[in-house]
């Protein structure tokens, strides 16, 4: 991975996407982001949750629910 | 009463009250807004949340208190002011539902995992829903829910 330091107000390019370090407090980071408007921009956890919320989303039947008691040993 | 034809739970009957609303739907899921908690006997704790609006979509749930005893909720003031709460550390079972979405397995050599790092929360009071991302917390969106010698790797 690519490690570089950066202060508020100084900026740096992925290809043609301008990252600019805003403000920096605390734990945060406040980050700008300058992209061409096709590109989608989304945060890790949020699309951590897209990819598991589509995969649980199953028509939900007897024999999972059965399998999953079992499972859990109820 | 209003009903709806479930691929899950067959028809399905539904007070009006009974409908938990959810006004940024869920992440993957932006349309579905409404929601009814379905109950079936002999199925504690698993919980099931039915799409009102897609016949197909059902969520399997574990309150998350059942997961974790020891759960952590805490809330962005925007999460808390959709859900109308004054907190951001809201009472789980008291004030809010928390839910964890469970992912079954699909294989034999998979286990149920329980999405920790995103938790349901709805308000009891008002019946409105969020899903609650919760980064910089040690809660796996993958958390297994057997232990076992050789967990499979989730992605």
């Amino acid at each position: 991975m690519l490690v570089m330091r950066r202060r508020a107000g100084e900026s740096f390019l992925i290809g043609e996407v301008e990252i600019q370090v805003l403000e920096v407090g605390g734990s945060r980071v406040k980050l700008g982001i300058r992209a061409p408007a096709e590109m989608a921009i989304v945060r890790q956890e949020v699309q951590v949750t897209e990819t598991e919320n589509r995969a649980a989303a199953v028509p939900v039947s007897r024999g999972m629910i059965d399998t999953l008691l079992r499972q859990l040993g109820r | 009463m209003p009903q709806i034809r479930t691929e899950s739970f067959g028809e399905i009957e539904f007070a009006e009250s009974a409908v938990f609303r959810f006004p940024l739907g869920l992440p993957a899921f932006e349309d579905e807004r409404e929601f009814v908690f379905v109950e079936r006997p002999g199925t504690a704790p698993l919980l099931f949340m039915q799409s009102v609006t897609s016949h197909t979509l059902c969520f399997i749930l574990l309150p998350i208190l059942a997961v974790d005893p020891e759960y952590q909720l805490v809330l962005e003031e925007d999460q808390a002011a959709i859900l109308g709460l004054s907190s951001t550390r809201p009472r789980i079972g008291e004030d809010v539902l928390c839910a964890a979405i469970v992912r079954a397995a699909r294989r034999p050599d998979e286990v149920p995992t329980a999405n920790l790092l995103a938790p349901l929360v709805v308000n009891f009071r008002n019946g409105l829903g969020v899903q609650v991302i919760q980064p910089g917390t040690r809660y796996s969106h993958c958390h297994p829910l057997l232990k076992t010698e050789e967990l499979a790797p989730c992605s």
